[in-house]
């Protein structure tokens, strides 16, 4: 099968008609290259919507029908541009060439209405119409036959291997899942027809036993006994058989929790110490936590200590300073003032003699209290005359709101204030202090927590503490289950034994106690058939052992070019069948012990040998199918992916890659040996932060040649 | 159930040669009588034609263990024609 065309009109950011937006793709290594968000996902997306008609949402992580992700389908560009009442169209077209030279045209269009309001109602569903070339044109194939001719394209079984993004690749081949691979065989094989052997001739030795044995019965001399013994052996073969499927249970329980137990085992010291660590690191923590509780509230004081401490006045000393000097100069000032006062003050109440004798007595030129002369421009005419003075001076009392009290309390205050201001500056110091000392030990606790950190095995990236105890608890419980199958599988080999031996007593005391006439034929079909189990069960065997070792044989030639270009590689795969049938996939050196510490990309490049062996079993698929995938690489250092792009370019008859490698051309140097079909890069109008919604969004792509 | 054809030659190759080998595994062990027993025309090998037909043809479960036993009683009936 080769995916000839893929051709796109207005299907999400590629608004445009089907010239524009056209990709032809030949045998080899197709790629599509574009920057991350420039749109190149999307064309995988396309290859899936129309066979499928889904989209993967890489936000949710899951597929989504037409019916749920409906005119989002539709480029923003194309629906902007649509005129309200009008229709616009997704549509994605694939062509595809079989290896019988039929070639299929599959198109799929989804249709929705602009609405007055300028929202758009679509179709639940959209259109798949699928053609067929005939010599000169196209004929279109009824509905009835979708199904087959896409499961012609990409066959349903196959399909998850065929398609898949970078992101899947862990999940679709997961190791520590033992059926993972078991089921692929499956895949791969008539396997299944051999289990139905293996029922058949079950059934069919537990028939003939049984007829057989009632044949004995009815020929016995001693009926009774015979019937007793009857139904003894059918009760006794009951529970052989009950026993042996509970061991065969067991069996598999055991080899599962053994697994298990052993993937934990290289992580188990590990888990020990960073159990011992957390602890300690626990109390750490706890210590910082309380210190930094301390160290939060003494600076969340410091702006409560401005007012309540009045540590604010720290920064008022000038203007203290300068109430302080006018306070003095005030209070100087009042006292001598009182002092000039008191020399003035005379004997006499300021009301006696009363001003208008005064003023009789300055007009008559004579004192009326001694008699006594008192001419204008004399002495004495001037000291009556001050008495009226000494009236007006009493008017101008200083003190009468004296004011000097309520100063001098405010200067007591700033007195205390002043004295305070020692107190205040040793108070913020002493607080100073306090703060750094609690820096200082949250900064040493720190420092303590980073170097247990630094001990943890696995490195302070793997900060989740508790992974140690839940490692030791998982390897514990996987320890105890398989010490529990083991002790059950034990108690099944003993019971089976005593009922083996039960059965083949009171066989032959049934053929002891029987009479001539038993037909040869059901004695010899009883052995045959018993005898016919065994092979089926062999058969199985055998070929499930084939399988593997073909698909073992496969994946390592995948492998060996995957790795060719890498040093960092070493060993090979090997598929290890175990006794309930299911095969575990590890990577062992020459000398076959298994390799431990494979990085990333090292077990991502099996899982792909491993997909890929299974894509290109040829013996086996009538067609050399396409691989399309989206990021492959994504999760593999350079140097990896490299080997994967040529095992593709060498073992796939066409592949078609949705990457970000190759970028430029220096990178695209790397691919000048390989296999290589059409190329194409990917390049959108507005970087992938400002794509949503863009109603100018307009994603080209450029053929380049290498 | 067999649900899907398969080729009987294929069915009937992988039968036998399971059977072969396991046969030399174990060749010391078996008696004259077993020997005989599963030779070519022996039932032994009648049955696991019959299997190897149910198979190709498609034959359900019951249609299958019936050729089988029909297999067995045709091979025991030449044996004791035989005799």
């Amino acid at each position: 099968m080769i995916v000839e065309g893929l051709q796109l009109k207005n299907f999400q950011c590629y608004a445009g008609e089907i010239e524009e937006n056209t990709f032809r793709f030949t045998r080899g290594l197709n790629l599509i290259i574009g920057e991350n968000g420039s749109g190149k996902s999307k064309i995988w997306d396309a290859f899936y919507w129309v066979l499928y008609d889904e989209i993967f949402q890489s936000d949710q992580r899951e597929f989504v029908r037409t019916s749920v992700y409906k005119e989002q389908l539709i480029a923003d560009k194309a629906k902007y541009e649509c005129d309200r009442g009008e229709s616009v169209d997704a549509k994605v077209i694939l062509t595809a060439r079989t290896s019988t030279n039929k070639v299929y045209k599959v198109t799929r269009v989804y249709k929705a209405t602009k609405m007055e309001d300028g929202s758009f109602v679509g179709s639940d569903r959209s259109n798949l119409i699928i053609e067929e070339k005939k010599s000169t044109r196209w004929e279109t194939l009824t509905p009835d036959r979708h199904e087959s001719i896409i499961d012609t394209i990409i066959p349903s079984h196959l399909r998850k291997y065929m398609w898949f993004q970078g992101e899947h690749i862990n999940q679709l081949m997961d190791l520590r899942d033992k059926s993972a691979l078991s089921n692929v065989i499956e895949l791969l094989s008539d396997i299944k027809t051999y289990n139905s052997l293996i029922e058949i001739t079950k059934n069919g030795s537990r028939d003939a036993t049984r007829a057989l044995q009632s044949a004995r019965r009815s020929s016995s001399q001693d009926s009774s006994k015979a019937s007793d013994l009857d139904r003894s052996l059918i009760v006794n073969n009951d529970l052989l058989a009950r026993r042996v499927t509970q061991q065969d249970k067991s069996k598999q329980e055991r080899q599962t929790a053994e697994g298990l137990r052993d993937d934990l085992l290289i992580q188990v010291d590990t888990a020990r110490e960073r159990r011992g660590l957390a602890g300690e690191l626990k109390q750490v923590e706890g210590e910082i936590s309380s210190l930094s509780r301390d160290f939060d509230l003494k600076i969340e004081a410091i702006s409560k200590n401005l007012i309540t401490r009045q540590w604010v006045l720290m920064h008022c000393e000038s203007s203290l300073k300068k109430f302080e000097d006018r306070y003095s100069e005030f209070d100087r000032r009042c006292h001598d003032y009182k002092k000039s006062f008191d020399n003035d003050v005379s004997p006499l109440p300021v009301d006696i003699p009363r001003p208008v004798d005064i003023r009789q007595m300055l007009s008559a030129e004579v004192c009326m209290v001694c008699g006594r002369d008192a001419k204008q421009g004399t002495s004495e005419h001037h000291h009556i005359a001050e008495l009226l003075n000494r009236i007006d001076k009493a008017k101008e009392e200083p003190f009468l709101n004296d004011t000097q009290p309520y100063l001098s309390g405010l200067y007591r205050t700033t007195l205390e204030h002043a004295i305070k201001r020692k107190e205040i500056r040793s108070d913020i110091s002493s607080e100073y202090e306090a703060i750094s000392d609690l820096r200082a030990k949250i900064d040493r606790k720190n420092q303590d927590k980073k170097s247990l950190l630094n001990q943890l095995p696995g490195g302070v990236d793997q900060q989740d503490l508790s992974s140690g105890e839940s490692i030791l608890n998982q390897f514990n419980m996987h320890d105890r289950r398989a010490q529990d199958a083991e002790r059950e599988i034990r108690e099944c080999e003993e019971a089976i034994k005593n009922l083996r031996a039960l059965i083949a007593k009171e066989g032959e005391e049934l053929a002891g106690i029987a009479g001539a006439g038993i037909p040869l034929e059901k004695i010899v079909a009883a052995e045959v058939w018993e005898k016919l189990l065994d092979v089926a069960e062999d058969a199985r065997r055998r070929v499930f052992q084939g399988i593997v070792d073909d698909l073992e044989l496969r994946a390592n030639e995948i492998f060996s070019d995957m790795t060719a270009r890498t040093n960092s590689i070493t060993g090979r795969l090997r598929l290890e069948v175990t006794a309930a049938n299911t095969c575990i996939p590890k990577i062992v050196d020459s000398a076959g012990n298994t390799l431990a510490g494979s990085n990333d990309s090292n077990i991502i490049l099996i899982k792909l040998a491993l997909i890929m062996a299974v894509l290109t079993a040829k013996q086996k698929w009538s067609e050399n199918y396409a691989l399309i995938a989206d990021a492959p690489t994504s999760k593999m250092a350079e140097n990896y992916s490299d080997g994967f792009y040529a095992a593709l370019s060498a073992n796939f008859e066409q592949s078609i890659v949705v990457t970000y490698d190759f970028l430029d051309d220096e990178g695209r140097q790397r691919l000048k040996d390989l296999h290589i079909g059409e190329v194409y890069l990917i390049k959108s109008s507005h970087g992938s932060e400002e794509r949503e919604s863009r109603h100018d969004l307009k994603v080209t792509r450029e053929r380049v040649t290498l | 159930m067999i649900s899907k054809k398969i080729d009987r030659k294929e069915v009937l190759a992988v039968l036998l040669d399971a059977e072969i080998s396991r046969r030399e595994l174990s060749s010391n062990n078996l008696s004259s009588d077993a020997i005989q027993f599963s030779s070519k025309d022996g039932p032994f090998f009648q049955a696991l034609k019959g299997l190897a037909i149910a198979m190709s043809e498609g034959d359900g479960e019951r249609a299958a263990r019936k050729r089988v036993n029909q297999k067995i009683e045709d091979s025991v009936k030449g044996m004791s024609d035989d005799c």
